[in-house]
C-alpha cells in the first residue's frame, strides 16, 4: 500500500497501458498509413513515405466538406451551450426533491438507439412527417418544407443527442457557486439579469469548458447522425472516412482524412482552451 | 442611521419552525448581536431582514417603512455572508466596486469612493488581487468593505469572523466596531461566541430553538440571565433548586443570603443560578443564614483560578472559583478534597429563573 502511494505513476499505469493499446496505438497506425503511397484494398505498414494522400485534400471538394464539417460542428457546440446554460439553470433552481427525475429526463436521448432516435426525427421533420403535415393542414404552407435530409437536419440531431453532456458538465459548474454569491450581488442592487450575465455566468466558465470540449469532440467525429439525416448533400468529413474504407478501399486516404480531422479537431480545441485558461487563470488559480 | 423593527417574524421550512415570532426593535446607530447556538435560526433571521428568505409572518419595519415585500436590491442593506461570498472571478477593486456600478455612479466616483474604503480596512496595497490570492483575514475585509462601500444605513453579518484565529479576529471586532461608530450605521451581528457578543454589542438577543429567549444590554444578559438557557449560554454553570417559605428561600439545606423578592407561594420551587467565581468559600462547617455548609468533593487547579466542587447536605452539587491572584497564587490549594466549608455570596449573585 505504501510502494504505491508513494508512486502515483504505478497507479496510473493500467490506464496508461489500456489507453495506448485501444487507442493510441490504432491511431499511430492509421497515421502511417496516411504517408504510405495508395494502393487499394491494402493496409500493412509500408516504409515508402509519401504526401501524395495529404495532396489530394488540396483539392476544393475536400476542403469544403472540412469546411462544412467544421461549421456543422461549432453551430451545434455553440445551440448546445446556449440551451444547455438554459436547461441547466432550469434544474439549478428546481428543488432538491423534483431534481432527480428531471436530470433523468434530460439524459434520456442518451438512452434511446441513435437509429431509432434519427428515426424518430424523420416522422417528425419528415416531407410527409407530422410538421408539414400539420402547417399544411392548417393552411400555413402549402408545398411541404424540406427539413430532412439538410444540414439543418444533421444539427438538430446532434444537438438532440449531445444536449445532455452540455447540461450535466454546466450543472457540475453550476453546483460549485456558493449560492450565498447571487445573494450577495442581490443586496448589492443586482437585479436577475445582471445576477445571470455578471456573476452567475463567468463562474461557469469550466463547465462551459468541459461541455464544449465533449460536445465539440463528438460533433466532429459523429458519423451515424450525418449519415442518417443529412442525406448526399450534407457529407461530413466522418462520412467521406467511411466510402474511403468501406465502399472505395483506399485506406491509405482515408487514414489522410481521419489524421485530417483529428488535427483540426485537436489545433481547434487546443486553442480555444489555451486562450479560456490564460483569461482565467488568475482567479480560477486554486485556494 | 435607520431603525429597524421586526414584528412577529417567523419562517417555516414544511413542518419545520426554524424562527418563530421574533420581535424586536434596534434604534438608528445601535449594535445588535444574534447570539446562539448553530441552527437557532440566526441566519434565517437576518436573511428575512435583508429580504433573501420571504418571512412566513410577521413584518420586517425600516424607520416606521413596512419593507416585508421589497427585495433585498430594493432595501439596500450591506449584508457580510456566513461565507462571505466573494465574487471570484472579480479583483478587490471590482468586488467593491460592484454594487456602486449597480446604482450607476460615475466612474470617476466609483474609483474614489473604492479607493477610500479600501484605505480604511486597510487593502488599498492589494486592490488588484483576485480573491484566491488573499489570506482569510484579508478576504473579510473585502467582504466588508464591499457591504460598506454602498454607504447601507443598515449592515448585517453573519458569523463573520468564524474562520479567523483569535489575533485577527479581536483586531477585526475592534475595527469592526469603530467603523461602525464612525459611519453611524445599525449593525445586526451573528455570533455563536458569547464573549465576542458581550464585547461588540450594544443588545444581545439571546436566541434558541427559533426564539429569542432574552434581549438586553450585555450587562443584562450576563448578569441577570432570565432563563436556564440564557445563563448556561453564558457561562453560569450553577444551578440550584429551592423553595420559598416566608420571604427566605430555601435550597441545599438551608437559607440562601436575602433579601430576595419573593416570586409564588410558600412551598413553590424554583430554580436559581449562581455564577461560580461569586461563590466565596470559608473553612470549616458553620451554619449560620445567609451562608451553606458544604463538603469539598474535587479541587481542580486552573492556573488563574481554582474550581472547587461542592457537595451541599441535601445532595445538590455546586461549583466555586477563586481566583489565584497576589499572594493566594503561590499559597498551596486552600481546600481539599473531604473539607468542610461554608459557602456565602452576595444576594444580588441569585438569579432566579423562569421555568
Ligand atoms: N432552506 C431550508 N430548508 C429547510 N430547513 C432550513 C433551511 N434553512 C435553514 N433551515 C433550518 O432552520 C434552522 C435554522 O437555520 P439557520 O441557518 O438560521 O441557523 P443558524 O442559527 O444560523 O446556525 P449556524 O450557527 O449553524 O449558522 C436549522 O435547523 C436549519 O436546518
Ligand atoms: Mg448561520
Amino acid at each position: 500500500m505504501s510502494a504505491l502511494r508513494r508512486s502515483p505513476a504505478l497507479l496510473m499505469l493500467p490506464a496508461c497501458l489500456l489507453v495506448t493499446g485501444c487507442l493510441l496505438l490504432p491511431i499511430a497506425y492509421l497515421i502511417g498509413l496516411s504517408f504510405n503511397p495508395p494502393v487499394v484494398g491494402e493496409v500493412e505498414l509500408t516504409t515508402t513515405l509519401t504526401l501524395r494522400n495529404y495532396a489530394r485534400l488540396l483539392d476544393w471538394f475536400y476542403a469544403s466538406v472540412l469546411l462544412k464539417t467544421l461549421w456543422v460542428s461549432i453551430v451545434t457546440t455553440a445551440i448546445s451551450a446556449v440551451l444547455g446554460i438554459a436547461l441547466a439553470l432550469s434544474l439549478w433552481r428546481t428543488p432538491a426533491q423534483w431534481r432527480g427525475l428531471l436530470v433523468v429526463v434530460v439524459l434520456a436521448p442518451l438512452l434511446v438507439s441513435i437509429v431509432a432516435r434519427t428515426f424518430g426525427w424523420m416522422l417528425l421533420l419528415g416531407d410527409a412527417g407530422i410538421i408539414n403535415n400539420a402547417l399544411i393542414g392548417l393552411g400555413v404552407i402549402r408545398e411541404p418544407l424540406h427539413m430532412m435530409f439538410t444540414q439543418g437536419a444533421v444539427i438538430v440531431g446532434l444537438v438532440h443527442v449531445f444536449l445532455p453532456f452540455m447540461v450535466l458538465s454546466v450543472l457540475a459548474a453550476f453546483d460549485r457557486i456558493d449560492p450565498a454569491i447571487p445573494e450577495a450581488a442581490d443586496t448589492l442592487g443586482a437585479g436577475p439579469f445582471t445576477i445571470f450575465w455578471q456573476v452567475i455566468l463567468p463562474l461557469l466558465n469550466p463547465g462551459v469548458a468541459a461541455g464544449v470540449t465533449i460536445v465539440f469532440s463528438l460533433a466532429m467525429s459523429s458519423y451515424v447522425t450525418p449519415a442518417l439525416m443529412g442525406g448526399s448533400s450534407a457529407g461530413v468529413l466522418t462520412t467521406l472516412v467511411y466510402q474511403q474504407l468501406v465502399v472505395t478501399y483506399d485506406w491509405h486516404f482515408g487514414a489522410a482524412l481521419v489524421a485530417v480531422l483529428l488535427a483540426t479537431t485537436l489545433v481547434i480545441l487546443g486553442s480555444v482552451l489555451y486562450a479560456n485558461a490564460v483569461r482565467t487563470a488568475r482567479w480560477m488559480g486554486r485556494r | 442611521m435607520a431603525h429597524v423593527q421586526l414584528s412577529d417574524l417567523s419562517k417555516r421550512y414544511g413542518v419545520f419552525q426554524a424562527v418563530e415570532t421574533v420581535s424586536m426593535e434596534v434604534q438608528s446607530g445601535e449594535f445588535l448581536t444574534l447570539l446562539g447556538p448553530s441552527g437557532c435560526g440566526k441566519t434565517t433571521t437576518l436573511r428575512m431582514v435583508a429580504g433573501l428568505v420571504p418571512p412566513t409572518t410577521g413584518t420586517v419595519r425600516i424607520d416606521g417603512r413596512d419593507v416585508t415585500a421589497l427585495s433585498a436590491a430594493q432595501r439596500g442593506i450591506g449584508m457580510v455572508f456566513q461565507s462571505l461570498a466573494l465574487f471570484p472571478h472579480m479583483t478587490v477593486t471590482e468586488n467593491v466596486a460592484f454594487g456602486l456600478k449597480m446604482r450607476r455612479v460615475a466612474p470617476a466616483e466609483i474609483a474614489r469612493r473604492v479607493r477610500s474604503l479600501l484605505e480604511i480596512v486597510r487593502l488599498a496595497h492589494l486592490a488588484d488581487r483576485y480573491p484566491n490570492q488573499l489570506s482569510g483575514g484579508q478576504q473579510q475585509r473585502v467582504a466588508l468593505a464591499r457591504a460598506l462601500v454602498i454607504e447601507p444605513s443598515i449592515l448585517i453579518l453573519d458569523e463573520p469572523f468564524g474562520a479567523l484565529d483569535r489575533k485577527l479576529r479581536e483586531a477585526m471586532q475592534v475595527e469592526l466596531r469603530q467603523i461602525t461608530r464612525d459611519l453611524h450605521i445599525t449593525a445586526l451581528f451573528v455570533t455563536h461566541d458569547q464573549e465576542e457578543a458581550l464585547m461588540l454589542s450594544d443588545l444581545v438577543a439571546v436566541m434558541n430553538q427559533g426564539r429569542v429567549e432574552q434581549l438586553g444590554t450585555p450587562q443584562e444578559v450576563f448578569r441577570a440571565p432570565r432563563t436556564r438557557f440564557v445563563a448556561d449560554f453564558m457561562g453560569v454553570t450553577n444551578f440550584l433548586k429551592g423553595r420559598w417559605s416566608g420571604g427566605v428561600l430555601l435550597a441545599g439545606g438551608g437559607a440562601l443570603p436575602g433579601p430576595l423578592q419573593q416570586v409564588g407561594a410558600d412551598g413553590s420551587t424554583v430554580e436559581l443560578a449562581i455564577r461560580p467565581e461569586e461563590v466565596l468559600l470559608q473553612p470549616g462547617a458553620e451554619a449560620t443564614t445567609g451562608a451553606l455548609t458544604a463538603a469539598v468533593l474535587q479541587a481542580v487547579y486552573h492556573g488563574t483560578s481554582t474550581s472547587y466542587t461542592l457537595r451541599l447536605p441535601d445532595g445538590q452539587t455546586l461549583m466555586s472559583r477563586e481566583p489565584n491572584d497576589g499572594a493566594s497564587g503561590y499559597a498551596p490549594l486552600r481546600f481539599s478534597a473531604g473539607d468542610a466549608v461554608t459557602a456565602r455570596w452576595r444576594p444580588e449573585a441569585v438569579h432566579l429563573l423562569q421555568s
